[in-house]
């Protein structure tokens, strides 16, 4: 029994199933004579053998139904992604390191006469901090300019831009729209001298003013930039051109709220101490396979985490300090630690066509072990959540969790309060949320910290 | 082959050659030319109260490439 991944309809050529722990890939059979010329290069087994495009190989067995009622001429089967995730979780240089390898890839194709048929950032996935290609069906044989100039603009080249030249983050502005950011509005973004900043001119305020001037179809200018001359050539110049200014492209970072926060945090040594022995006690209690670290900072806990487990999701809502973090990962070829940005009182929700191709933040990581450490006292008091929903939500993961309580007169709950009306969180203490824990929790071990105002819970769910 | 599923955007088309530091920014000099070129015997038509068959009669001209 095969499922249909609700991302992949809108090329008729090829989709993408799940069946059982298999991804399969159906072909067409235009699709699978592209798939036959891709597989005589030499590029493809290359860049499949460094990582760089997903590992595919033809699959033998039964072939998935087509959503469009045609049967498959070719099915290959791909290696698994961990866990799924999307341009608008990525922070800055993330999604920098995806448009890179993109046009790495497709520089890579034109040198062997190959395109892309689009240029999607949906196109990338990451195995932990390495991006890897996943559309192998948007392979084909290259003519003309590339068609999925527009879509890398729209996710990929704008969204960098305007983080980079004009300090706005992106990934509220992705999140926005599946099809990202169109010329024109980006167009609206810069004014005045930002408009002469790097890359500016060119891909933003030409093409908005081309694609609102130009009527002519879009065969048709293929048929007349092929007249002018046009050859792959330009095609490699203009991958070239673009690979360049990507590169060239970075924030000026100033510092955030929790960008200092293991230097400036309330713990004692022998706190951090004590709670890195639980912490990694605890794990070990099991089989940790996936863990989710929720709050996870400059990825402390994450590391230890990723000793014994397989896969570790790292989020956190602040976008400086995951970037950091995903520099730090990328720089030490990490693969098993994903770095993703994400307010956690308001996460990913199901974008696209009828909200299901894009699926939501929690539909997509099913963790083992959910690691929240100073982070119930965020959520209950920052955010109001009443704490009866926080410990539902740490229960709807699934698996067992790693969780700290933090008490009211604790130095950094006082900060929080101190935001708030007095008397607003009078349900806020340690007995109320043992009390919660164990009614949806068996608590296998606890501890307090040395310092006395916080505990350190590990909990399964009861059946 | 397959055909491209995407509409990849005329303007964009040209943007990605003019990127490519192409001479195919030629294609939007002429494409800008034509509809000068519409827009001039558009005015001219209307000054000399031409009538409108005439002014289709020039339409040929304009789309030429």
């Amino acid at each position: 029994m095969s499922s249909y991944e609700p991302g992949s309809f809108r090329d008729p050529g090829s989709a993408v199933f799940l069946a059982g722990d298999k991804i399969l890939r159906g072909l067409s059979s235009d699709a699978a004579a592209d798939y036959d010329r891709l597989s005589g290069t030499s590029f493809f087994p290359r860049l499949m053998a460094s990582g760089r495009i997903v590992g595919t190989t033809t699959h033998e067995g039964e072939a998935p139904p087509s959503p469009r009622g045609t049967p498959w001429a070719r099915v290959l089967e791909h290696e698994r992604i961990p866990v799924v995730s999307y341009p608008y979780e990525w922070p800055f240089a993330m999604l920098r390191e995806a448009a890179a390898l993109q046009l790495e890839v497709l520089a890579a194709a034109l040198d062997e006469n190959m395109s892309f048929k689009d240029g999607s950032a949906y196109n990338v996935q990451f195995f932990g901090s390495r991006p890897t290609f996943i559309d192998v069906g948007s392979f084909e044989p290259a003519f003309g300019p590339w068609p999925g100039y527009r879509q890398f603009c729209q996710t990929m080249l704008f969204p960098l831009m305007i983080q980079a030249h004009l300090g706005v983050p992106f990934q509220p502005l992705l999140r926005g729209g599946v099809d990202g950011l169109n010329p024109s509005d980006v167009a609206g973004m810069f004014s005045g001298l930002n408009r002469l900043r790097k890359g500016v001119l060119r891909n933003v305020t030409l093409h908005s003013l081309l694609e609102r001037r130009v009527g002519t179809g879009s065969e048709k200018v293929k048929t007349e930039l092929e007249a002018s001359g046009f050859s792959t050539e330009v095609a490699k110049a203009t991958v070239r051109n673009l690979a360049k200014l990507v590169a060239g492209l970075e924030v000026r970072r100033r510092g955030s709220t929790w960008s200092d926060y293991r230097d400036t945090c309330s713990y004692s040594d022998g706190d951090a101490e004590a709670k890195r022995e639980f912490v990694r006690s605890a794990l070990s209690a099991g089989e940790p396979g996936l863990v989710l670290d929720l709050g996870a900072n400059d990825g402390a806990y994450s590391r230890l985490a990723a000793e014994q487990a397989s896969y570790v999701v790292a989020v956190d809502g602040d976008e400086l300090v995951m970037d950091g973090l995903f520099r730090t990962l990328r720089s030490e070829g990490n693969e098993n630690i994903l770095p993703l940005v994400m307010n956690l009182v308001d996460p990913s929700g199901g974008l696209g066509w009828r909200n299901r191709e894009r699926a939501p933040f929690f539909e997509r990581v099913r963790p083992d072990v959910v690691l929240a450490l100073a982070l119930v006292h965020h959520v209950a008091i920052a955010a109001n959540v009443p704490l009866p929903e926080v410990v539902s939500w740490l229960r709807s993961f699934g698996g067992r969790v790693i969780v700290e309580f933090v008490d009211v007169d604790d130095v950094q709950v006082k900060r929080l309060l101190a935001n708030k009306p007095p008397g607003l969180f009078d349900d806020y203490g340690r007995d109320a949320f043992e009390r919660l824990l164990a009614e949806q929790f068996l608590v296998h071990e606890q501890q307090r910290l040395p310092n006395g105002t916080r505990t350190l819970y590990l909990a399964e769910p009861k059946p | 082959m397959t055909i491209g599923y995407l509409d990849p955007g005329s303007g964009s088309l040209i943007a990605s050659a003019v990127v490519g530091g192409a001479a195919a920014a030629g294609v939007a000099v002429r494409q800008a030319r034509h509809r000068l070129a519409s827009k001039f015997s558009r005015k001219r038509s209307e000054a000399e109260t031409t009538p409108p068959e005439a002014e289709s009669a020039a339409e040929p001209a304009t789309t030429d490439t």
